[in-house]
């Protein structure tokens, strides 16, 4: 995928840029906010990474002005400015997500795969599957291997958002932001004990887990090791993850032992 | 202090060094709760004179208060010093003043902003009642202005056709609308600060960070545990910032209607499994709908999650929390009350100060800024938030103003 990064810090934008380049992606790079309004505007990209305060003009009026122009491209907004009005303003200027600096790659990794993959067109879709794992989005009903499993309605929420990601890396931030709404971060572990809830119910009375997770980054639902045998494939494999093949499952740990 | 060593150099050239020892102890004794130290010694460290002791052979920087033999009137809050030091003559001159002081010059200015809103309006009122009768129209305009203004809208001003007419009341007007401009200055220039402190620091840490990540060679573990410390030194940094942030705005920038019970069932359906696993049970004591108010939804979600959080963290020994919100005539009341073993009467205001931990050597974890933003929080919706001290337990009581 093409990827537009403005940024005027060089040594941020080198590392975001080189960390994009071993995940596949093709980098372009603007130091300014003129050259990077150019680029934008130019150039055919599959999504852009703007920093919020660039020298000679503001990455919102960037924005602003793409948008204008009609180019509907996903942007991600880095900013170091970190007050949630910051946020508010972002998202409402066009910005389809965003993220305050300072940010580890894993973060930026993750949040940019899910705005590349974002579906065009929302499609009717009442099911969703991974592996054994069946997800009916008209009933709210959920099983596993057929055995129908009860969830409390939070952890029905945040298995949904597991599986539409499914294949993907899912931090511990964007679950925070999606499925409880929070946009600061707990001082205790949230979202650890709510995995750790969901998988004595999902996965540990199975023979092999779905949920796992990926060290210094997040979770991921996949059913990698058990192709799926129904003619229903999960949320497709990204192209980019497919490519990194080994790579990737390198990343992924075993699971930790599970608590009683 | 650089004024004080260049004076003390004079003072030893012209009166000797024992009117040096002289100066420095009386500059120990006006040292109020210890928040400046002063620690004269000779070249082989012989301490002459000064309000400290034990200072260690090699003087760092910053000086750990727990390592200094203090004053008995030391103030408990200080955590260490900002240390300065001096030759003077055949003497050497250390001294120290308190991280304490810092934060308290902040909240002064803050303080000072408001006093400032609270006289403003004052004037303006005692000013309209003296000509109110005569031109209550114009009064009335001015006293808008003021109201709108205390109330958090800063760019409200007294209409033209008041403050251009030429006699008393048109002065008034023109020195309120003055002194209006300046106030909204002051906070765009402390809003502006805050920005910027914000962008200067973020960038490095972001380099500080990214370096790290991508050291090669270094061992993994270590790798990890340096960015574990990074992220603790971020997480309290961003937690210092919101409560700056906070505390420069004057009211929500992103007020919505809400159901506080609402929130607070939320908050509590999050929490639960965390609770859970520290062993204590949350309970909910709410009307069936509300209390509503205006408010922003992110910073009272926050709220919450702190009062919850830090019953977690610091209520050893507590196994229940309960949390009750009712309405009580313009304001909303939300008590947070756990059965743990409470805290000493005395502590009750300390709690809500920055980086307080009631018992230094409690490795309990938390930087001690949760009950700082939620009093910053509270405070930004028209409230206040205040430890109950009773029969057991510790109850936090936050008061938020219905907006």
């Amino acid at each position: 995928m093409r990827i537009l990064v403005i940024e005027d810090d060089d040594e941020t934008a080198e590392y975001v840029a080189e960390g994009l380049r071993e995940a596949g992606h093709a980098v372009t790079r603007a130091a300014d906010g003129r050259e990077g309004m150019l680029t934008a505007l130019d150039g055919e990209f599959d999504a852009m990474v703007i920093d919020r305060m660039l020298p000679g003009r503001d990455g919102l009026s960037i924005l602003a002005a793409i948008r204008a122009a009609g180019v509907t491209t996903p942007v991600l907004i880095l900013s170091a400015l970190g007050k949630v009005d910051d946020r508010v303003k972002g998202l409402r200027e066009g910005a389809d997500d965003y993220l305050v600096k300072p940010f580890s790659f894993a973060e930026l990794d993750a949040r940019i795969d899910a705005l590349l993959r974002r579906p065009p067109l929302q499609e009717e879709t009442t099911e969703l599957r991974v592996g054994d794992l069946v997800i009916d989005l008209v009933s709210q009903k959920v099983a596993r291997a057929g055995h129908p499993i009860v969830l409390q309605p939070r952890e029905y929420r945040l298995l949904c958002h597991l599986a539409r990601n499914a294949g993907r890396v899912v931090t511990r931030t964007m679950l925070l932001e999606n499925v409880w709404d929070f946009h600061f971060e707990p001082g205790t572990s949230v979202v650890e004990s709510h995995i750790s809830r969901l998988r004595t119910k999902i996965d540990k009375p199975f023979d092999h887990s779905l949920i796992h997770t990926v060290r210094g980054a997040g979770y991921s639902l996949h059913d990698y090791d058990r192709p799926p045998r129904s003619a229903h494939r999960p949320t497709p494999v990204s192209p980019v993850r497919a490519a990194l093949g080994a790579g990737l499952r390198g990343r992924l740990c075993p699971d930790p032992p599970r608590d009683a | 202090m650089r004024s004080d060593a260049g004076d003390l150099e004079r003072l030893v050239t012209e009166a000797g060094p024992a009117a040096l020892a002289d100066a420095v102890t009386a500059l120990s004794r006006t040292s109020y709760e210890a928040e400046r130290i002063f620690h004269l010694s000779k070249l082989d460290g012989t301490r002459v004179a000064g309000n400290v002791d034990n200072l260690p052979g090699e003087i760092p920087n910053y000086l750990q208060a727990e390592t200094l033999l203090l004053p008995e009137d030391a103030d408990d809050e200080v955590s260490g010093y900002w240390i300065r030091q001096d030759r003077i003559g055949d003497l050497i001159l250390v001294q120290g003043t308190s991280d304490h002081v810092v934060f308290e010059i902040l909240e002064a200015l803050v303080i000072a902003l408001g006093l400032g809103f609270v006289a403003l309006l004052g004037i303006g009122t005692a000013a309209g009642v003296r000509v109110g009768r005569l031109t209550g129209d114009r009064v009335g305009a001015i006293s808008d202005a003021l109201a709108a203004a205390a109330a958090g809208d800063l760019a409200a001003r007294v209409p033209e056709r008041v403050s251009r007419s030429r006699d008393d009341l048109g002065h008034v007007a023109a020195d309120v609308n003055a002194a209006l401009a300046e106030i909204a200055d002051l906070m765009d220039a402390q809003e502006a600060i805050t920005a910027q402190v914000a962008h200067d620091l973020r960038t490095p840490m972001q380099r500080l960070r990214q370096r790290i990540e991508r050291l090669d060679g270094a061992d993994p573990e270590g790798r990890e545990a340096a960015l574990g410390e990074i992220e603790g030194i971020l997480r309290t940094f961003r937690a210092l910032l919101s409560i700056a942030e906070i505390g420069a705005q004057r009211a929500p920038a992103h007020a919505t209607p809400l159901d506080l019970g609402q929130l607070l069932r939320e908050i509590v359906e999050t929490y639960e499994p965390v609770a859970e696993d520290a062993g204590l049970a949350l309970a909910l004591n709410l009307p069936d709908t509300g209390p509503s108010l205006r408010g922003d939804r992110d910073l009272l979600m926050q709220l919450g999650a702190n009062l919850i959080e830090n019953a977690i963290t610091h209520a050893t020994g507590a196994t229940r929390l309960t949390l009750s919100a009712r309405g009580e005539g313009d304001a909303v009341l939300l008590v947070a009350r756990d059965d743990g073993p409470g805290i000493p009467a005395e502590q009750a205001e300390a709690v809500f100060r920055r980086f307080h931990r009631l018992d230094a050597a409690r490795t309990t974890g938390g930087a001690g800024l949760g009950l700082s933003l939620v009093r910053a929080i509270a405070r930004l919706h028209g409230g206040e938030a205040r430890l109950l001290s009773g029969d057991g337990g510790v109850a936090v009581e936050v008061r938020l103003g219905r907006g």
